[in-house]
């Protein structure tokens, strides 16, 4: 009885400390806004060389799947077809996607072509677990001049910043998270706001004057204050903007220009002090 | 031979996290496999070494997010302890059970998360499409997690039949 008191009492004090650890990490997070810590530079070593291993399986074979199936289906009058044809429609399934592929980087490095910043890609090898806040992780870090508050970008717009760095790998905290903040301005109209995430996908601009003549459809761009995101960088355009006769601000919802769900190429905008080899 | 599986559980779950997870996106919401793990720890080994594998995946978790840390090992440390003290006095096999379980530590692990996230980090969260969300990802969760216990009981029993965990 003696014995079993005792084992119930270590179990507790072992589960209590930690408890206790948890609390004084978060303690220690929500006080120091600094550098990943040694054990979020140890998980992110170990754990994205998996995620980028699994990451370009999975959406290599998902490719080339899905380009045989459409395929399959597009044809399926010709079903009799015979077995060689079966195999070169699936090698050139296999360079579909090549092609796919060579398209969106022509994109990419059109863009880096034609803008005068120092662009370096980068692919998206995870995402976050929690599913309640918007983070990537990329397969760019330190060794590539990659560093905090980096912008991120594809050619369609504005994606995010780097938040953390370690040597091979970044995080990226993307616009759609609430802890994110651009100041922006509408293109048309220059009125100028500050764009936040809401966790559902679009942004929300804040703090924009109440005699705006903003209207649905126009576009938002970072307005270069803050000292992060450059001037320029399309975000998103007005969806919706809600009416108010009374207050000093009024809110309208940004629908971000990239496709912020489906995002596989990025570019990071690396200072002009950094370059990389790339340009 | 425990800490070996443990760690491949933990690679395997956290490749569904991180990778896979989208696909499992139901309108945004994903499922949160950690979360099923600590419960299925609870349900099936010690409390203890359930708090503790709810402490070790959750800070993982917390490590691969962004200013995270400490709220999901504080969580599932808490619901795989929670789960493994009622276990002991609720039939643990029961399908009703399971689900209820589920939910409840869904919500329990929402709970933690916004009160950290709203009152510990002042971060702008709106309560109610929060807790829609939550909902939704209970009744997910409740789903899923027969079938991932079901798995992984038969995996534990393939492997480990009568050794490692039934010792645990």
């Amino acid at each position: 009885m003696l014995k079993k008191d005792s084992k119930k009492r270590h179990g507790i004090i072992i589960v209590s400390t930690l408890l206790v650890i948890s609390f004084l990490f978060l303690t220690a997070t929500i006080k120091l806004w600094q550098p990943p810590s040694l054990v979020e530079s140890i998980v992110i070593t170990v754990v994205s060389p998996f995620q980028e291993l699994v990451s370009k399986t999975i959406n290599g074979t998902a490719r080339i799947w899905n380009n045989y199936f459409f395929l399959i289906n597009t044809q399926e009058e010709n079903y009799q077809l015979r077995e060689e044809i079966e195999k070169l429609k699936f090698q050139n399934n296999s360079l579909i996607e090549k092609l796919n592929g060579f398209k969106r980087l022509d994109k990419l490095y059109d863009f880096i072509n034609t803008s005068d910043m120092n662009l370096l890609p980068a692919d998206v090898v995870g995402f976050d677990s929690t599913g309640w806040v918007k983070i990537i992780v990329i397969n760019k870090g330190l060794n590539s001049f990659v560093k905090k508050d980096m912008s991120v970008v594809t050619y369609s717009g504005l994606v995010g910043r780097i938040v953390q760095s370690t040597s091979k790998y970044s995080k990226v905290l993307l616009i759609t998270d609430p802890r994110s903040a651009v100041d922006s301005m509408i293109q048309r109209t220059r009125d100028r706001g500050i764009v936040v995430g809401n966790n559902n996908g679009i942004c929300e601009m804040k703090y924009l004057s109440i005699d705006s003549d903003v209207r649905e459809g126009d576009a938002v761009i970072s307005s270069g204050l803050g000292g992060i995101f450059q001037k320029g960088f399309l975000i998103g355009t007005v969806s919706k903007v809600y009416e108010k006769k009374t207050g000093l601000f009024r809110r309208v919802d940004v629908t971000p220009s990239s496709d912020i769900s489906r995002l596989e190429e990025l570019l990071v905008v690396i200072s002009p002090f950094d370059k990389p080899e790339t340009k | 031979m425990f800490i070996l599986a443990v760690t491949f559980l933990g690679i395997v779950v956290f490749l569904l996290e991180t990778v896979v997870i989208d696909f499992f996106a139901i309108g945004g919401i994903k499922p949160d496999f950690i979360l099923i793990v600590s419960i299925y720890s609870g349900l099936c080994l010690n409390k203890n070494t359930a708090a503790g594998i709810g402490f070790a995946f959750g800070l993982i978790q917390d490590a691969l997010s962004f200013k995270f840390m400490g709220i999901n090992s504080f969580s599932k440390c808490l619901i795989g302890f929670l789960v493994g003290s009622l276990r002991e006095k609720i039939l643990s096999e029961n399908l009703i059970v399971q689900y209820l379980f589920t939910f409840i530590a869904t919500f329990l692990n929402g709970l933690i998360l916004i009160f950290t996230l709203k009152g510990l980090l002042s971060m702008e969260i709106e309560t109610l499409s929060f807790f829609w969300s939550l909902l939704i990802q209970g009744i997910y969760n409740s789903l899923l997690a027969p079938p991932i216990f079901l798995l992984l009981n038969k995996i534990r029993r393939l492997y480990y039949r009568s050794s490692v965990f039934n010792k645990l």
